[in-house]
């Protein structure tokens, strides 16, 4: 069984983020990055199954060559592969230029039975990438998975998140999965596979490696200014006997027309 | 000359930190409070090769470093120092001198059952009345046919009942002094061995502390460490390289109570202000931060001679003694920034300030590492 786990490097959600008033951009020089952590459970997910039945994982990311890290970890926990896919300079990147791009990378180095992404990267949150991968290459997808049941040569039987609690879903191989947190704590590292990961020679291709067209892996979408809520105000604390604090609560609703 | 490390290694760190974070943070209080050895968190340690760093793959290890094995003391000791020195003396104290000094045999059979994680180690040297002066062994060890028998107490051993392998050392000819010492490498089932009375300690109580009682026991010839008569040499040295391990362990402890009042003097609010905009904080955060970053260099540097095969033994008392001095001073004026509640259970300063003292005791106290440095000095 062969698998390509997408993988997106994000800021560290331990940091703050700040925006610089100038660009209307978060600043990103400096802070701290991670591997996007649903993209880690999808990894986990998928060599679990290579555990048992065998295969291969790679894993792939598209960014600059700083993103190699999280290749680096890819590799660390057990992955076989790792492919950064550059993006065309000067160009800006939205979940539709990844997406292309990713779609093209994984069909220039498959083929693959499985594509596991995260539910969505907590960065933009946004939740596109997966389901864009899998309609440009017109792939089954199934999304919010929270549980593999079953594999075999032409199909999986997935649980997933649905609206109304779970559905069972049994797919037709090629599929495209977008994975919960419940699919699978990531393991740890070992050092010898760190140290491995870190003598691997990462390939970098570029839009004509994949068989990309670079006019189309640009962002459709343009950002035009990103700014913080305004921050909550201070509630305030009510003080005395029960019924005084019910008598101010009931005057502080009415007079904001509350109630 | 370069401070700084490779992406490997910051990799490496990291992968321990945030295994530390996330498993053994958790439950360091509680192992603390209950004075519990953490076996589950053990078994996680040797399920990711934590047991086996600095050993040959051939022997079941991670094919690291010493610098690697550091890492990983410092990044355990940071949140648990029990934890920390659980690790230290099992590859510091017991699978390093079974890869220095035992046979292929012993290697085969013991080392790389240790550096799999598949059985602890801990090593056997002080006795009630042999301490500093580790050459008064009254454990004795008589050659009769194809083994030896062992009689005798060991007292303060890390990791007693929990490990499955000890590294023993019993007088072989007492009229010798120190040169009739000999190591041997025994298993927790042979008959005459058994574990005594558990210390209760101050500090690191969630780690195993304990006698061991020989009465008799049989240990086969071939488990004899080196040659007879080798093993205060085989101790000393394996104490230079355990004392780079504690002087890890106290590097973390002192890192860790920085961080936990470094987090709460920036909180805490007191006549209208938070602590860390007060100046005494200010200097006292700067003058641990100092001292911590003096310790990280003088550890870093004695791993880095034990991996570049230089003299290592005055390089590791340094670090011992400067790293151990460190962590009690740090965590000591880190329970004051915090106050009261520095002193309460309720957070973990109280826990890491004892903790730090034992790291001045154990592995050669601090004036031990003086005699080391002056000697080296004065020759």
């Amino acid at each position: 069984m062969n698998i390509m786990v997408c993988i997106k490097q994000v800021l560290d959600n331990a940091s703050v983020p700040k925006l610089d008033p100038a660009t209307g951009r978060v600043v990103t020089e400096g802070v701290e990055t991670i591997a996007n952590p649903f993209d880690l459970n999808a990894l986990e997910g998928a060599l679990r199954l290579t555990d048992v039945h065998g295969g291969e994982v790679s894993v792939i990311t598209v960014g600059n060559e700083e993103c190699k890290t999280v290749l680096k970890l890819g590799l660390a926990m057990g992955a076989a592969h790792a492919y950064l896919v550059k993006a065309p300079d000067g160009q800006e990147q939205d979940s539709w230029s990844v997406s292309y791009l990713l779609s093209r990378a994984i069909t220039s180095l498959g083929p693959f039975d499985l594509v596991l992404c995260g539910k969505q990267a907590i960065d933009d949150d946004s939740a596109q990438v997966g389901g864009s991968i899998a309609r440009l290459l017109n792939m089954t997808q199934v999304t919010y998975v929270e549980e593999i049941q079953e594999v075999s040569s032409e199909s999986i039987t997935v649980k997933r998140a649905g609206n109304s609690g779970s559905e069972i879903i049994a797919a037709r191989l090629p599929a495209l999965l977008t994975c919960e947190k419940s699919l699978g704590e990531p393991r740890y590292p070992t050092l010898k596979r760190t140290r491995m990961a870190n003598r691997v020679d990462i390939p970098a291709l570029d839009c004509t490696e994949i068989g990309a067209d670079p006019d189309r892996a640009g962002a459709l979408v343009k950002v035009q200014m990103v700014y913080a809520p305004e921050p909550r105000q201070r509630g305030e604390l009510l003080r005395g006997e029960p019924e005084e604090i019910t008598r101010l609560a009931v005057a502080r609703l009415v007079e904001q027309k509350i109630i | 000359m370069d401070f700084g490390f490779s992406g490997e290694y910051t990799m490496v760190q990291k992968m321990y930190r945030d295994f530390a974070e996330k498993e053994i943070k958790p439950i360091a209080s509680e192992i603390d409070e209950a004075e519990r050895f953490p076996k589950e968190n053990v078994e996680k340690m040797a399920k990711m090769g934590m047991l086996g760093i600095p050993f040959p793959e051939a022997y079941g290890g991670e094919e690291g470093d010493y610098l690697s094995y550091v890492f990983a003391v410092e990044e355990l000791s940071k949140v648990c120092a029990s934890t920390g020195v659980t690790l230290s003396a099992h590859t510091s104290l017991c699978a390093a001198p079974v890869y220095d000094w035992g046979t292929e045999e012993q290697k085969q059979k013991y080392l790389t059952r240790l550096a799999s994680g598949a059985c602890l180690g801990a090593f056997g040297l002080t006795e009630p009345n042999a301490g500093t002066d580790a050459s008064r062994q009254r454990t004795t060890a008589i050659r009769e046919g194809s083994h030896y028998i062992l009689n005798g107490s060991k007292c303060f051993i890390t990791n007693a009942g929990e490990a499955d392998i000890y590294v023993i050392m019993a007088m072989t000819d007492p009229e010798k002094g120190s040169r009739g010492i000999s190591a041997f490498i025994v298993e927790k089932d042979f008959s005459g061995f058994s574990v005594g009375k558990h210390e209760k300690k101050m500090g690191i109580r969630g780690s195993a502390t304990a006698e061991l009682i020989f009465e008799k026991c049989i240990v086969p010839a071939e488990n004899l460490l080196g040659e007879e008569g080798q093993g205060f040499k085989i101790a000393m040295h394996t104490l230079d390289g355990g004392r780079i391990g504690i002087a890890a362990q106290a590097l973390g402890i002192a890192e860790g109570a920085l961080n936990e009042a470094v987090a709460y003097v920036k909180l805490r609010e007191q006549f209208g202000r938070n602590l860390a905009s007060f100046q005494n904080t200010q200097f006292v955060i700067a003058d641990m931060a100092n001292q911590i970053e003096a310790a990280r260099l003088l550890v870093y540097r004695a791993a880095w001679c034990k991996d570049n095969r230089q003299p290592y033994s005055t390089a590791s008392a340094h670090a011992k003694l400067f790293a151990a001095e460190t962590a009690m001073s740090v965590a000591t004026r880190c329970v004051q920034l915090l106050g009261g509640y520095g002193y309460t259970r309720e957070y973990p300063l109280e826990r890491m300030m004892r903790d730090a003292k034992i790291t001045q005791i154990y592995e050669g106290t601090s004036e031990v590492q003086r005699m080391v440095i002056s000697r080296e000095v004065l020759k």
